[in-house]
């Protein structure tokens, strides 16, 4: 990287593709495969317009890594905000990470939100409710609902981080 | 998905939102638009954000006037102590702020700032003791010992002079890989807050500690917070 700061564009495009192979293996224990690709190469492409934020100073890899795990929590946060009527109980990994499948399971997270929180976040996010249906539902007022489902993803979103 | 080097097939993914008008990806394409950067240094953002503070004081002297112990070389300690505690603490923070931008996973950022902020706080708890063991007579005094209208004056000046510091700030981050956003958004308004009011403070003839306590903390703990609510939309990359 710090040839490529210089303009030394041989040793870049080495350094791109191991980085696109070692960011395939990261993303590979974190995202569904369908999306893996899309995914590298939003991060190739943060790794190039930040590569003056590199110090070389300090090993390359975990500056590359900090940007592939914002990159990361960029991309769950983007698939939460897309508005999917639906969400997989299970989100798709290589069959030996259970751990990872365990701990990226949307149920495993919701139980460990406060009762409110889930309740309306499984009844508007999943079950496709609207805020007036999961109000009713739920005997929360429209804006309970609404801040329940904000403060409830939020919450989703930090744990997710902290895998 | 192809070997490395070719054009990658964007896969479409209803879970994705697709990015409008993108073109095919392709390492080379990268390669071919490389060019040489200046890699950001540290030291580099510490002088800018000095400098920042530098024109700030200097505007707050050219156009207010500097206060006269100070003009006359003989500081009152009050002023020493709080300038000095501003100034550490701006310069602390700031140098957590620009390290937010170099990131890396595992790499502790500075927490000096952590201790001087507390330290700092001796201020405004040293007011809200006079407040608390004299109510009656602080109170009866109050217009004297807080100077309203200094004090607003304190709280603006202090802000317009964050308000430089901020945008240096603001500026350098941005160029970098913040991770944490909103953190990093709180230590620019944290260190422009302070440096403002460290700024503001060769102007200031109040030597009262309630008065410091309260405009002063009232100025560093403002901006942080208009900090964290206005700058996080300008970091996220």
């Amino acid at each position: 990287m710090l040839a490529a700061q210089t303009g030394d564009r041989l040793a870049y495009a080495r350094l791109l593709g191991e980085c696109q192979k070692w960011l395939q293996r990261y993303f590979a224990r974190r995202i569904p495969p369908s999306q893996i690709d899309d995914v590298v190469q939003e991060t190739l492409m943060s790794v190039h317009r930040k590569r003056a934020s590199y110090d070389g100073s300090r090993a390359f890899l975990p500056w590359l890594a900090a940007i592939g795990r914002y990159r990361w929590i960029d991309h769950l946060r983007k698939v939460y905000r897309a508005g999917e009527t639906e969400l997989n109980e299970e989100i798709h990994a290589a069959p030996q990470d259970d751990s990872a499948i365990a701990a990226l399971s949307v149920d495993a997270l919701l139980q460990q939100l406060p009762d409110g929180q889930a309740e309306v976040i499984r009844l508007v996010k999943i079950s496709g409710y609207s805020i007036a249906e999961a109000a009713e539902q739920s005997g929360q007022s429209e804006a309970l609902v609404k801040v329940n489902i904000h403060r409830g993803l939020r919450r989703m979103s930090a744990m997710i981080e902290e895998v | 998905m192809q070997q490395e080097g070719r054009i990658f097939k964007m896969r479409h993914d209803a879970a994705v939102p697709e990015r409008s008008g993108a073109e095919p990806f392709s390492i080379e394409a990268l390669v071919n638009g490389l060019s040489p950067v200046r890699p950001m240094r540290l030291r580099d953002g510490m002088m800018l954000s000095l400098a920042a503070v530098l024109v700030a004081a200097i505007a707050v002297a050219l156009s207010m006037g500097v206060r006269q112990d100070l003009a006359a070389g003989n500081p009152h300690w009050m002023f020493v102590l709080r300038a000095a505690v501003l100034v550490v603490l701006g310069l602390a923070a700031a140098k957590a702020a620009l390290s937010a931008a170099t990131p890396g996973v595992g790499n502790s950022s500075p927490a000096a700032w952590k201790w001087l902020l507390a330290g700092a706080v001796l201020f405004p708890g040293g007011a809200a003791y006079v407040w608390l063991t004299e109510p009656v007579q602080t109170m009866a005094r109050a217009n004297l010992l807080l100077y309203p209208e200094y004090g607003l004056e304190c709280l603006r000046i202090s802000g317009v002079c964050a308000a430089v510091v901020a945008v240096v700030l603001t500026l350098w981050v941005r160029r970098g890989a913040p991770t944490s956003p909103n953190q990093a958004a709180w230590l620019i308004g944290l260190a422009a807050g302070a440096l403002g009011a460290a700024a503001y403070s060769i102007h200031c003839t109040q030597n009262v500690l309630i008065y410091i306590g309260t405009w002063y903390s009232l100025a560093v703990a403002g901006c942080a917070l208009a900090g964290r609510i206005i700058l996080p939309r300008f970091l996220r990359w």
